[in-house]
């Protein structure tokens, strides 16, 4: 019994040391989603805009047209599926390592909109940047099993999952993935979606808009940590897919409540919910996201904004 | 609550170390109230049932043993029929036999048929109905003496381990284990550890993987090029072997846990060279329990020739309807029953090529595939892919990398490749026969399939195979 025990403890000990090789080869990766995240929570970057948001933000705001628009440099660090309280705390965890930019652009969206979920979108993705203590606690709080997750490596390793053991593989060997090249300063295209070609035939499901408590406090902590970091906090709408917009309720009044929270605490306020490209379904990758062609115009649009808010 | 389930990893160390510490007075209530706990976890209405199906059949079975009269006995037999078979057709063949009533219909007067949903079936009905059954037709044959506890065989039909997807235990077997106090065995206990983790890995390193590939294939046939169906074909039949045999090694390795030793289900039937042989090894249980109860009442092998052979065909007929209430699984079990038939026609008449290996795995895949296609009209299809010969391996290539990217593909191949060296070792012993690699090998083998089941696991919820049935 006695061996079976010591075995047992090297099994174990083992899967502790396999977990931080495969962790090691997915922070190896030097392009794509993972060099993405390395840049947000690892590196230690000089970026004078950052964009934070969602999936809308990551897919939306092509960061190669602002620098050359504005002469400055951005980063985009959104994040799928990411969740107001989540993006909080991407933005403190890229704090963490990096100098403040002078500029942090917040996406806001019906999909920001709403209840938030107990759990974080793709999760497995950031075991390996657990360190990194802003982005820990911050997952903890959106999911109470990131403790778990950190610690034992018997309750994280079936989460991993081929995707990431072939990530951290291609890290290892240092050949990037088919994707990796689609990925420009952390902006990463959204893919067509058949459906879009024919837009009317789409069942767009009731959305409810509604300004929670808990996202108020994000957007609350979002705009602190601007203040204490002296960054200017810049809030954005960008446009829904017209069919989609229709679809959501309240989402006009929440919008509204929002602008007023921004004229009342002299945040600037980008609203091209409006913009004339939500009619146009060749430039949606899927009802929620504009495509790579539609987020090059989209940009240009929001350059065209921002430049006034952008001090000389 | 599975044994891949999260619950499960909670459950077995509570019960295990309660049932070691408890007064053995105890013990096999604890097991009771665990077993109950654990089928009740699916849905608590099924309790009901397993403890009603169990108390007739407790009821009838002291009532066979003690009437003297033949026809009271064969009366008692036949209630315990009624209400065992009556609850498996109820729930499980209702909406089959009414469908196909409704399909017979519309084509004879042209009418829109009106289909039913399939009720939902209690998990491991097929299973702990065909325990009491065991039990009730061994008592009535004088084989073993009816069980005066309750408990002991409530606990003989409930028994967490084996409820809810066999293996199919004989009461002369296992029930009589209950009635007797488990003593500690150190090496029982490592066995059933070994076992334990030998199945998990088949189920999640390897069956699990391969369902990653083969699901997506069933779900659409029509979209794929034979030769990724067949191979499908093939993976599914590993795919299958690896689930079922894998749930039977865990459930054997956690009776050890308590004491208990259930009957070997499977002795490597993917390595068989004839269909004969392949049933002398494949899913023993319930093999046995056909051959047992269902052949031998239907005069097994002591009739005619035509007769004898009609009795084997019809035995695998509804041994196939026994895995599902569908056509598709009637066909998988004509399959067999028509090839099993050809070979004793054909025995020693002619001589199959590489040993009959290659015969016995690919007929066994391309039956197997009638057992997974999600309906008639997609079986029609799958085999008309596959028999037009129009096959391109760069398109299957193509299809099969573009459903679970490379890495899935490659780690699917090695498990099978390893499933396979596992077991040709097990067949010829010829590496366990070196003394010095048994010592060395063994602690390093299972702490690598420990390792490996975390780390090459596919773990995004597949329920075993065998608990649909």
């Amino acid at each position: 019994m006695k061996r079976v025990l010591i075995y047992a403890l090297l099994a174990i000990a083992l899967t502790y040391a396999i977990r931080e090789v495969l962790y090691i080869g997915i922070r190896k990766n030097a392009g794509g989603e993972f060099d993405k995240l390395n840049t947000a929570f690892i590196k230690e970057n000089k970026y004078d805009i950052l964009i934070i948001g969602s999936s809308r933000a990551e897919c939306q705001f092509f960061p190669p047209i602002i620098d050359s628009a504005t002469g400055l440099h951005s980063y985009n660090i959104g994040m799928t599926g990411a969740v107001m309280p989540f993006i909080a705390a991407s933005l403190e965890a890229y704090l963490e390592n990096s100098a403040p930019p002078k500029y942090v652009i917040l996406n806001l969206d019906l999909h920001s909109l709403g209840d938030a979920t107990d759990t974080v979108y793709k999760f497995p993705r950031y075991f390996a940047y657990l360190n990194n203590s802003a982005l820990y606690n911050g997952l903890s709080q959106c999911d109470s099993r990131f403790p778990a997750f950190r610690w034992i490596s018997l309750y994280s390793m079936p989460y991993f999952g081929t995707k990431y053991l072939s990530n951290s593989m291609h890290g290892w060997m240092n050949i990037p993935t088919e994707y990796d090249a689609e990925y420009e300063q952390g902006f990463a295209p959204c893919k067509t979606d058949t459906r879009m070609q024919q837009p009317d035939s789409v069942q767009f499901i009731t959305t409810h808009a509604v300004l929670s408590p808990e996202i108020k406090n994000a957007i609350e902590r979002i705009n602190n940590i601007c203040i204490a970091h002296n960054m200017k906090l810049i809030l954005t709408v960008s446009p829904l897919f017209h069919l989609q917009e229709k679809s959501a309720v309240s989402y006009e009044i929440s919008k509204q409540e929002l602008n007023q929270y921004a004229a009342e605490n002299k945040i600037p306020w980008i609203d091209l919910g409006h913009d004339s490209i939500r009619f146009r379904s060749e430039f949606y990758g899927d009802p929620a996201h504009l495509n790579k062609q539609g987020a090059l115009i989209f940009t240009r649009h929001f350059c065209s904004v921002l430049k006034q808010y952008l001090n000389p | 609550m599975g044994f891949t389930s999260l619950q499960f990893v909670f459950f077995l160390p509570i019960v295990f170390g309660l049932y070691w510490t408890i007064p053995v007075r105890w013990r096999n209530i604890l097991l009771l109230a665990a077993s109950y706990y654990f089928y009740m976890t699916w849905d608590y209405r099924f309790g009901a049932l397993l403890f009603a199906t169990t108390f007739i059949d407790w009821i009838l079975g002291l009532q066979i043993e003690k009437t003297s009269s033949v026809k009271r006995k064969k009366l008692f037999v036949a209630l315990s029929l009624i209400t065992n078979l009556g609850c498996l057709a109820a729930f499980k063949y209702t909406a089959f036999l009414y469908n196909t009533f409704e399909w017979t219909r519309s084509e004879i007067n042209g009418m829109q048929p009106h289909y039913m949903e399939a009720l939902i079936i209690p998990i491991g009905l097929s299973f702990y109905v065909f325990h009491s059954l065991s039990y009730i037709i061994d008592i009535s044959r004088g084989k073993i003496k009816a069980e005066t506890n309750f408990g002991t065989f409530a606990l003989f039909v409930s028994f967490f381990p084996q409820l809810v997807a066999g293996p199919i235990a004989r009461f002369g077997d296992l029930g009589v284990q209950f009635r007797e106090e488990r003593k500690w065995n150190t090496e029982q206990f490592l066995s059933g550890c070994r076992l334990v983790l030998w199945g998990y890995f088949k189920k999640i390193v390897i069956a699990d993987r391969l369902a990653t590939i083969v699901n997506p294939v069933f779900e659409n046939p029509e979209t794929y090029n034979g030769l990724t169906l067949l191979i499908a074909g093939v993976f599914f039949t590993v795919q299958v072997y690896c689930d079922f045999s894998g749930y039977s090694d865990i459930a054997t390795g956690i009776a050890r846990f308590f004491g208990y030793e259930l009957k070997l289900n499977w002795r490597r039937p993917l390595l068989s060279k004839s269909l004969h042989e392949f049933w002398g090894r494949n899913h023993i249980s319930m093999t046995s329990w056909f051959r047992d109860y269902l052949y031998i009442s239907l005069g097994g092998s002591r009739v005619t020739y035509p007769r004898w052979l009609l009795n084997l065909f019809l035995v695998f007929l509804i041994s196939g309807l026994w895995h599902g209430a569908s056509w598709t699984f009637v066909i998988w079990g004509a399959l067999h029953g028509i090839v099993y038939i050809i070979e004793i026609v054909l025995k020693d008449k002619i001589r199959i090529p590489f040993g009959g290996w290659i015969y016995l795995f690919l007929f066994h895949s391309l039956a197997l595939i009638a057992f997974r296609a999600e309906n008639y009209n997609d079986l029609k299809t799958i085999y008309h892919h596959i028999f037009s010969f129009q096959w391109s391996a760069e398109i299957s290539y193509v299809e099969l990398t573009g459903i679970a990217d490379r890495l899935p593909v490659l780690l699917s191949i090695a498990g099978i490749l390893s499933l396979f060296a596992f077991e040709l070792r097990e067949e010829h012993r010829w590496l366990s026969s070196l003394p010095k690699m048994q010592t060395l090998w063994r602690p390093l083998f299972y702490t690598i399939l420990f390792v490996s089941i975390f780390t090459l696991g596919e773990f995004s919820a597949n329920v075993f195979i065998y608990f649909h049935f």
